[in-house]
């Protein structure tokens, strides 16, 4: 029995972990710490466990933690994790810079616990499915690729640039150069970038628009805009469409949904009937910890996603496309 | 109104298609490939002939409608401006800003009237975007993705396949794009392009762009030139601060019949499903304009900022950096 704590709740995808968790057999939900005790105690009670006002006692009781805070305090948590020999499941982006990633990615190795990064959408069955076709080569010479990660504007602390690090381009370029990097093992080369603030009154980056160069000769374009209307039926979407010599594959990682007209609520909203992409991902970080596998999403894989959008936003600043490190 | 059409290949017939539907009359109709202008003649009802020169020389006619391939329109616009004629040119109107703006300059000089066929100015679906747009209630736009894709085209002696002569996927396709963006926002401030070109089969060339318009909207565009059996669409997608227009013309089924080919076409410029399709509405606007002095909805002067961000576009490709667009010349 894997015993799993959780390290804050502000990230909304703790909270759907968490309901994955309560319904497993082979883990349990130690408990949950949150520095916001208000947010902390209505979650332990949602989900029938312990609220912990204080880290360590918490991180002493567990095997591995989830840690679903505000992206600039990964690394704390982390940190203080590794150093308690706690494995680590750290919601995506890895950090807001790349000291801090590379110091995570450090930290966990010197203390031998692992470290993966939460990028759910490699476990969308649909994904599964055309990174097995896609390795078999299905699309001949991949040329192009063609993605969207957009979002409805998240508010909250998502807005606030010291604890999130950015907006729209933070928050959303890391899934889809994740999945790119995944299934293709090329790095970005140099990256191109539109970055601004149009759609809503925040201080931070709401639209944006990527160009990216692999390695290969391969390029592809990504759009992480908050551009989801309020009365969008759903979150957002993760889109890819994959153009190779031999034809084109369109991969829509949430398309497996009902449309649900609700004249109570006034609303047309999108009701998944997918299966559990967070379930599914969060079973395979239990596997790693009872098996001591490697983790499938590496700090690195976080670190190199994260990468991707310090250099979009320097691509903007610039107005000229710019190398990406490696 | 006495028109000529110049060019008896296919996009002669979607025209020709128009013309018969709105029975406007066509007196002549040039190739030099006989048969071509024979046969495109005989369903028009008008007389054919080997070329441009002898169609001028044999009759009289008001305006020519140039549908050659892109390589000759300017060649073909000249001479029909310097006869006298108002001339409407299919898009792209040429290769290159320098050349579009010779025959914006000779058209006004002359004081004849050029148009260019940027027909989605006319597809009620892009009209409709920009009205909505316009009447305010949505807010300002922010961010705005187009795509198109269209079957590879292949043209006489696969003129298409030359991109010295065609411009490719970005002069074919991805202008239409780029003209509606100017259209509905102002002129593009810089713009940066990759394509697929010379490295997919058969000819498929798959194009993607980043572009900021001067008034801050950032935009994609995206356009293919496909061998798959989806190959034929359009879609767009415009954000604003208080909503989104979307359209997607694979989501439009006016009518469809299982098991039989549809005879007819449900959507695009040529669509069955409109009393007056895009195709028609321009023709109708154009030959009006002409006949009455009016302007066109895209003019050859329209045409010609379009093809300073088309020649940007190309640029941006071949420097593989992004390009500033210059001021406008004027």
């Amino acid at each position: 029995m894997v015993r799993i704590g959780f390290v804050s709740m502000a990230h909304m995808h703790a909270f759907s972990y968490a309901a994955v968790l309560q319904s497993m057999s082979s883990a349990t939900l130690t408990g949950i710490y949150d520095p916001d005790s208000e947010r902390g105690q209505q979650a332990a009670e949602q989900f029938q466990t312990e609220y912990h006002a204080e880290l360590e006692p918490l991180l002493e009781r567990c095997d591995a933690v989830i840690i679903c805070s505000e992206n600039s305090l990964h690394k704390q948590y982390t940190l203080a994790a590794a150093e308690v020999g706690c494995h680590v499941l750290c919601e995506k982006p890895i950090a807001t810079t790349e000291e801090d990633a590379l110091e995570m990615i450090h930290a966990c190795d010197t203390a031998g616990v692992k470290l993966e990064i939460a990028f759910p959408c490699r476990f969308a069955t649909p994904v599964q499915q055309a990174k097995q076709l896609l390795d078999q080569g299905i699309l001949g010479e991949i040329l192009c690729i063609k993605g969207t990660n957009h979002g409805q504007m998240p508010g909250g602390w998502f807005t606030d640039r010291s604890l999130s690090g950015g907006g729209a381009v933070m928050d959303h370029t890391v899934h889809v150069v994740d999945l790119i990097r995944w299934f293709f093992g090329r790095e970005i080369k140099s990256m191109y970038a539109e970055v601004d603030t149009m759609l809503y009154d925040v201080d931070i980056d709401d639209c944006g628009m990527l160009s990216m160069e692999f390695e290969g000769g391969m390029f592809a374009t990504q759009d992480p805009s908050w551009s989801r209307p309020r009365t969008f039926p759903a979150w957002g979407d993760v889109l890819l469409e994959i153009i190779g010599t031999k034809g084109t594959m369109q991969i829509d990682a949430f398309a497996q949904a009902l449309t649900v007209y609700d004249d109570s609520e006034k609303h047309v909203s999108h009701h998944s009937w997918a299966d559990n992409m967070d379930a599914l991902m969060v079973e395979h970080f239990l596997s790693v910890v009872r098996e001591d596998k490697d983790p499938m999403i590496t700090g690195y894989d976080g670190l190199q996603a994260l990468r991707a959008a310090l250099a979009a936003y320097r691509s903007s600043e610039e107005g000229a496309p710019v190398p990406v490190r490696r | 109104m006495q028109i000529g059409l110049i060019g008896c290949g296919s996009a002669a017939w979607a025209q020709a298609k128009a013309y018969h539907s709105l029975q406007l009359p066509v007196a002549a109709a040039a190739d030099p490939d006989e048969k071509a202008a024979q046969d495109l003649a005989a369903y028009l009802g008008a007389d054919a002939y080997p070329s441009l020169e002898k169609l001028l020389s044999s009759t009289d006619v008001d305006m020519l409608h140039i549908c050659a391939p892109t390589s000759l329109h300017a060649k073909l616009v000249r001479e029909g401006l310097e006869a006298g004629k108002h001339v409407l040119c299919e898009a792209p109107l040429t290769l290159d800003a320098e050349t579009a703006k010779a025959l914006v300059d000779l058209a006004e000089k002359g004081k004849r009237q050029l148009a260019v066929g940027h027909v989605f100015r006319y597809a009620p679906e892009y009209e409709a975007a920009k009205n909505q747009l316009e009447q305010g209630h949505l807010g300002s736009p922010a961010v705005v993705r187009t795509s198109r894709s269209r079957r590879t085209p292949i043209g006489w002696q696969r003129w298409y396949q030359d991109a010295r002569l065609s411009g490719g996927v970005i002069l074919d396709s991805m202008l239409h794009d780029l003209d509606f963006l100017i259209w509905c926002f102002g002129q593009p401030k810089r713009i940066l392009v990759k394509t697929t070109r010379g490295r997919g089969l058969q000819g498929m060339e798959h194009a993607l762009a980043t572009v900021r318009m001067k008034n801050g909207v950032i935009a994609h565009m995206e356009a293919g030139w496909s061998n798959t059996s989806n190959a034929d669409y359009t879609a767009f997608e415009i954000s604003t601060r208080s909503g989104m227009i979307s359209h997607d013309s694979r989501e439009v089924k006016g009518l469809e019949i299982d098991g039989v080919q549809n005879p007819w076409v449900t959507h695009g410029p040529a669509s069955d499903l409109l009393v007056q399709n895009a195709y028609e509405r321009q023709l109708q606007d154009v030959v009006r304009c002409f006949a009455a002095n009016g302007k066109p909805r895209c003019t050859g002067r329209d045409a010609l900022q379009t093809m300073q961000a088309g020649e940007a576009a190309l640029a941006s490709v071949a420097a593989n950096s992004v390009i500033h667009l210059a001021q406008e010349v004027t």
